[in-house]
């Protein structure tokens, strides 16, 4: 009977480690730091590698974090109905004086979509491609303390592609920042590093919406020294190609120690579904060297 | 033959330990990144994973050594982190914490511990809006960092409960220090 090679006992290979693991277990903590503090320079130098490992890894565990968010997407949606519920009664009495409004509304608009119309004829106006809008659905906030952005459960395999706008019913959230196959990370307009140029209220005044993650962003840079309304509509402005113009973002808050604040039309508590806008192939970028700049103005708010 | 087998599984039980105690925390990690209502508030979400690797390095520490806490802080920072590296020091100031005090923490109850982790997380917390501030040469808003140590804080016993009955069921009794 064949003899298999001689096995070393397990207590002579654990002694021989023995004093390799006290080494390790001396340094361990600063040799890991030190390779913690590495990866914050290389994050800080090299972000596009930096952001490919994550919309791989991203890709890699959707199919946990989607199953895992649909707990909490039935506990919100169920703790939703259960307020409905509540408000039935109020809800519906609103909602019918809505509906009277809205009718009147509805013969207006139709008034004017013909007028609009006959218009268009007589100026021959091409109105262009159709937006194309891709649903999705957050399942996850990698955001943490200090940034503000969401991960959405379509990718590249639909037809996402880097800096697409991300909005809801109600307005502009924010836009695409990396993409993977099957998950795409959405920087929010809160974000510290998110600069949205805008234009406020009629007539319209530039100026770029700057998020620092708090839940109001700020209006900085607001062109010449001019008073706003508290309340006034802010909407892209299209400078610089990085969102269309006219997208609803919010309106004006109000001045806040120095501070023009905006207050979003987004619901920020209530992002579990979105839609990307796909407004076509990217239109030239406007040449905002060649434009005026715009003057750190002494703009205030009046409320 | 049994003796052997005896001494392969004693060889293998802290294997198995980091196996429950990292994979579990794993998906408390994962759990923690859904888009919770509370999440998106202005609120940062809580460090649910800090917490649990202060307990597991409190308790059982060979369910949670150094190199795995610094597998979910790289963890943290592959799926939720603003800054790539601040998870895996943060994770691993949460493991040194638990180590440096489980002498005096380890034979006490969940008040003490708890006592501990508010402490930790304010450090970790103070920590964390510095390299943030350095990193973004910005000021960053204290609120979501002190937000987060106050719901880490208030989610910690719940989180120390649910880590007791795992690792009994697991059959990883507490040890002492």
């Amino acid at each position: 009977m064949a003899r298999g090679p001689d096995l070393i006992p397990i207590d002579d290979l654990v002694d021989a480690t023995r004093p390799i693991k006290a080494l390790l277990r001396r340094f361990a903590y600063l040799l890991l730091i030190g390779v913690a503090v590495t990866l914050i320079l290389i994050g800080k130098i090299e972000t596009v590698l930096i952001e490919r490992v994550r919309a791989n890894f991203s890709d890699v565990v959707a199919p946990v974090l989607e199953l895992l968010s649909e707990p909490v997407r039935l506990a919100r949606t169920g703790a939703e109905h259960v307020v409905d519920l509540a408000d039935l009664i109020e809800e519906n009495e609103r909602l019918t004086q809505e509906n009277a409004r809205l009718l009147q509304w509805r013969i207006f608009a139709k008034k004017l979509e013909t007028e609009n119309q006959s218009l268009k004829g007589l100026l021959r106006f091409d109105p262009g491609p159709k937006a194309r809008f891709i649903s999705a659905r957050a399942i996850a906030d990698v955001g943490g303390a200090f940034a503000r952005a969401i991960l959405l459960n379509v990718g590249e395999s639909k037809g996402v592609r880097v800096g697409l706008p991300v909005m809801t019913g109600e307005g502009l959230v924010g836009r695409v920042v990396h993409v993977g196959a099957r998950t795409s990370r959405v920087l929010l307009l809160t974000d510290i590093n998110a600069r949205t140029p805008v234009v406020i209220g009629d007539p319209p005044v530039r100026a770029i919406l700057a998020g620092d993650n708090r839940d109001n962003p700020t209006l900085k840079f607001i062109d010449g020294d001019v008073t706003l309304e508290a309340g006034a509509l802010i909407v892209t402005s299209g400078h610089g190609g990085v969102f269309p113009p006219g997208l609803p973002v919010g309106v004006i808050a109000g001045e806040v120690e120095g501070r023009i604040l905006a207050q979003t039309f987004v619901d920020w508590r209530n992002l579990a579904y979105v839609r990307l806008v796909d407004f076509g192939p990217a239109e030239q970028p406007i040449d905002t060297l060649n434009q005026p700049p715009a003057r750190q103005s002494a703009a205030s708010v009046k409320p | 033959m049994n003796q052997a087998t005896f001494e392969t599984k004693t060889h293998l039980r802290p294997c198995f330990a980091f196996a429950v105690g990292v994979g579990f925390t794993t998906a408390l990690t994962l759990l923690a990144a859904a888009p919770w209502p509370i999440v998106i508030v202005g609120l940062a979400p809580p460090a649910i994973a800090h917490a649990a690797i202060f307990d597991l390095a409190l308790r059982r520490p060979e369910a949670m050594p150094i190199i795995g806490a610094f597998m979910i802080g790289i963890l943290l920072d592959v799926v939720a982190g603003p800054i790539f590296g601040l998870g895996a020091i943060t994770a691993l100031g949460a493991h040194f914490a638990a180590t440096t005090q489980r002498r005096f923490l380890a034979p006490r109850g969940l008040a003490h511990a708890w006592i501990g982790l508010v402490a930790t997380a304010l450090a970790l917390g103070a920590g964390s809006w510095l390299i943030a501030s350095l990193y973004f040469i910005h000021v960053q808003p204290l609120g979501p960092s002190l937000a987060q140590v106050a719901l880490t804080a208030a989610l910690y016993p719940p989180v120390a409960i649910l880590l007791r009955i795992v690792r009994s069921a697991a059959g990883l009794r507490n040890r002492r220090a």
